[in-house]
């Protein structure tokens, strides 16, 4: 049974008033008499004044006590649970990686939480997901012990993210009838119907923030996110040990940058803090990057070929067995190029085209890219076939477009502002980046945690992902979520040496998380739909006048 | 609460004079026996009062042949004539606490045992007078009795009825009993007793209003003034309806069984002349005779 109206417990203060006015009672006059045993007998009858006296028990006392028990019965709104009421409750867990300083609170929360829920209806169906949608539902079911467990389980690693595509699933499954709950330790506004437990409150955190390597150098960057003063020590971990700690002041919300080079035959180091509330800021892994090599063939008279060979990172030019060739042709029948390629228009300089716009297709190559201030010249160019893919045009003209693996440009750059234009260059660098990307072999980079992997593996047999600790993540397609390094290995090739490290800054600020339960809410709804009035409640109004009228006809 | 005591200053034998100028009690209604004096005995006695006839036998005193039942049939017959004796009275007083109950009740009481012991005197009869409370019992002389010098008992015992059977009883005396009645039980074994002993009685029962019709209300302390036993009660109108319902049975009872047993019993108010009193129903029911 439950109580709408718990507070109708406070008329119960009218049964030690009515003793009260029982006890109190006028002293009786003492009468000489010549015998008793002629009177019938009588109980006293309560009357007030102000002598202290023992409580008679009568019956107006007893009517004055059941009234007032009775209506406050009827004042509490007793319920009864429907013995075949059944609830969704859906609890959301924030997996922004802030969640971790208040991982504990929000366990507390959680189970105080259910607790409480569990006793509005009979039977209770609980779903346990996380804002990280590429995870499974963490539980479902009806037990809430195992609930909380799984709850204990979770590590919000997630940067900065958008709770809507969440909280649209989680409306989805709690149903019109179910209770959705995000767990966040932050106010943020819900939709209707939804219950918010912010388990947040400010707290200062210190934090690495970025990190760049360049070479052997790197650069890292620690932050004050708090509102006052901090001190933290930092040092370098390597394959030796640790290294001597070194104090750091930072003032509120100020940046300092570290740097360093990698020791001589070393390629990983990792930068360490002092932990505080938030962990995961407080290790910075580092590998030497080695992206993977380039090797290009320029097969183009073109100045600009063995150029734009220059501005490629980790390029060599070979004679034979290239990744990427760079080759000229003239106008015309341009047969299909083996391999990746950039084929360049070989044509004499002439005069400008017809003004007509450019206009780019959504492609990756061309995305964002700004073409307007192209310029190119007239004259005749490859003949397009119809699996080409046309990435720019200029009214009906293909500039640029792929066939096969090969980035055909199809004007001339003499004659054309193409080799200044950013949005060219980037075109093909990225055409190039793509066929580096494809080529398996070796590389070592610095990722940030949870970012998306693109490891080009061959068919067999299995890559795996290797942590650290040497076990399989179940995913290679990720980098983990909690900072370290990490492989992708085929077979005995290690495909990707590399170093997670938390990138998202936002996550560190703690100075705006706050707290707030909302309880009774959706509560009273819920209670009111799961569960029935005593089928004799109307007939205790009745029965109160009745009592009431009793009392009064005895007086 | 302190016991109600006899007033002193109320003089009842001025009022008991004015009373037996007119009332007595009822020495005519009873043939008396025992010592010689001038009521008609019961006894056949040398008086001048003619009580029955007999056949003559020899050796009959001549005097008393009654020659006019000779003359109308021819045969001797006897005059027997009653005895001449003087009358006993057994005056037998309550002096419990409910006697005293109130200064009117008391000095009611006062009068009427007074009244009792002047008409005995005066009528030369043998007066033995006793004040009683439950079992406690005590003699008096009878001029205690005339000038109302009656004691207070402070026993605090249940209102038993009196032990009449402790009382020293003369045969064939007439036992007046002075009591307000108000204990508990049935009237039948006291009433009885008063008899004892070819004895006749009557009962004077002083009354007052405040018994019979109570004014009392509300939550009360009610002392009993025999007991001493209280009871906290509340008193409303049915309960008073139901005392009175209970005082008119107790006294319906008394008069009813006194009746079937031949002893007078007249209830005499505290209000008013004692003469006035006893003319409302002591004479009616027979309990005096006026003179």
């Amino acid at each position: 049974m439950t109580f709408e109206n718990p507070a109708a417990a406070w008329a119960l203060l009218a049964i030690p008033a009515i003793l009260a006015i029982h006890l109190l009672q006028r002293r009786a006059r003492r009468v000489l008499v010549s015998t008793l045993f002629l009177l019938p007998a009588q109980p006293a009858r309560s009357l007030g004044g102000r002598t202290l006296e023992r409580l008679r028990g009568s019956v107006s006392l007893l009517l004055q006590l059941a009234t007032a028990l009775l209506l406050t019965a009827l004042l509490a709104q007793p319920r009864f649970l429907r013995q075949d009421s059944l609830q969704r409750v859906v609890l959301l867990l924030d997996a922004s990686a802030s969640m971790g300083a208040f991982r504990d609170e929000a366990l507390a929360a959680l189970a105080r939480r259910s607790a409480a829920l569990r006793g509005l209806a009979a039977r209770s169906e609980w779903v346990l997901l996380s804002t990280d949608l590429r995870q499974p539902p963490l539980y479902t079911g009806p037990d809430r012990s195992a609930l909380l467990d799984a709850a204990a389980g979770f590590r919000p690693t997630l940067p900065t993210h958008d709770l809507a595509p969440a909280l649209e699933l989680a409306s989805s499954l709690a149903g019109p009838d179910g209770l959705p709950l995000l767990v966040t330790d932050h106010v943020v506004a819900l939709p209707a119907g939804w219950e918010l437990l912010a388990v947040g409150r400010p707290l200062d955190d210190v934090g690495f923030t970025g990190v760049e390597v360049e070479g052997r150098a790197w650069r890292a960057v620690v932050r004050n996110h708090g509102r006052s003063a901090a001190t933290r020590a930092w040092w370098i971990e390597q394959a030796g040990g640790p290294g001597p700690r070194s104090e750091l002041m930072l003032a509120p919300g100020e940046a300092r940058v570290l740097s360093g080079e990698f020791p001589r035959g070393l390629e990983a180091l990792e930068l360490r803090l002092t932990p505080d509330v938030l962990p995961i800021d407080d290790r910075l892994p580092l590998v030497l990057s080695r992206p993977k090599e380039l090797r290009v063939a320029v097969e183009s008279a073109l100045p600009f070929a063995r150029h734009f060979v220059d501005t490629l990172e980790a390029a060599s030019l070979v004679e034979a067995d290239p990744d990427l060739r760079l080759l000229q042709a003239r106008p015309g029948v341009l047969a299909t190029p083996r391999g990746p390629a950039l084929v360049f228009l070989a044509a004499e300089k002439a005069p400008p085209g017809p003004a007509e716009p450019i206009v780019a297709e959504a492609h990756p190559l061309t995305e964002g890219l700004s073409w307007p201030g192209l310029i190119v010249p007239g004259g005749p160019g490859f003949e397009p076939l119809p699996g080409d893919r046309v990435l720019l045009w200029q009214g009906d003209r293909p500039l640029l477009f792929l066939r096969g693996r090969a980035l055909v440009v199809n004007f001339p750059l003499p004659g054309s502002n193409a080799e200044r234009l950013p949005a060219f260059l980037l075109a093909l660098h990225r055409h190039a980046e793509a066929v580096r990307r494809d080529r398996i072999a070796a590389e070592a980079r610095n990722l940030e945690t949870g970012q998306e992997l693109q490891v080009a593996v061959a068919p067999a047999p299995e890559p795996r992902l290797l942590l650290e600790d040497g076990s399989a993540a179940a995913s290679r397609l990720r980098a983990p979520r909690e900072p370290g390094f990490f492989r992708v290995v085929q077979g005995e090739r290690a495909l990707l040496t590399a170093a997670a490290h938390f990138g998202d800054a936002r996550e560190a600020d703690l100075t705006a998380a706050a707290r707030h339960e909302e309880s009774g809410g959706p509560d009273r709804r819920v209670r009111l739909r799961h569960s029935r009035e005593h089928p004799l409640a109307p007939l205790a109004l009745l029965a109160v006048a009745a009592l009431l009228i009793l009392d009064w006809r005895r007086g | 609460m302190a016991e109600p005591g006899w007033p002193r200053d109320s003089g009842p034998r001025a009022a008991a004079l004015r009373a037996s100028a007119s009332l007595t009690l009822p020495f005519r209604s009873q043939l008396w026996r025992g010592l010689a004096g001038t009521w008609a005995g019961a006894g056949r006695g040398s008086s001048l009062d003619f009580q029955d006839h007999r056949a003559y036998a020899p050796g009959d005193d001549p005097r008393h042949i009654n020659w006019q039942a000779y003359a109308r049939t021819g045969h001797y017959t006897m005059k027997l004539y009653r005895e001449e004796c003087s009358p006993s009275v057994d005056l037998l007083i309550d002096v419990s606490a409910s006697m005293r109950g109130s200064p009117d009740k008391a000095r009611r009481c006062l009068e009427v045992a007074s009244f009792a012991a002047l008409c005995a005197v005066e009528h030369g009869a043998s007066l033995r007078a006793a004040a009683f409370a439950g079992p406690w019992l005590q003699l008096l002389g009878p001029e205690d009795a005339v000038e109302g010098r009656l004691p207070s008992p402070s026993a605090r015992e249940a209102p038993l009825p009196p032990a009449v059977a402790q009382v020293p009883l003369r045969s064939g005396s007439l036992r007046v009993l002075i009591s307000d009645l108000l204990w508990p039980g049935a009237p039948t074994g006291l009433l009885t007793a008063l008899l004892a002993r070819h004895g006749r009685a009557v009962v004077l029962c002083p009354w007052a209003r405040s018994e019979a019709e109570p004014d009392w209300q509300g939550n009360l302390e009610l002392v009993c003034s025999e007991s001493g036993a209280a009871r906290t009660q509340r008193v409303d109108s049915a309960v008073l309806a139901g005392h009175r319902e209970a005082y008119a049975r107790h006294f319906d009872l008394w008069r009813l069984e006194a009746r079937r047993l031949g002893i007078s019993l007249g209830r005499v108010p505290e209000t008013g002349e004692l003469h006035e009193a006893l003319l409302a129903d002591a004479l009616p029911a027979g309990a005096l005779e006026p003179l």
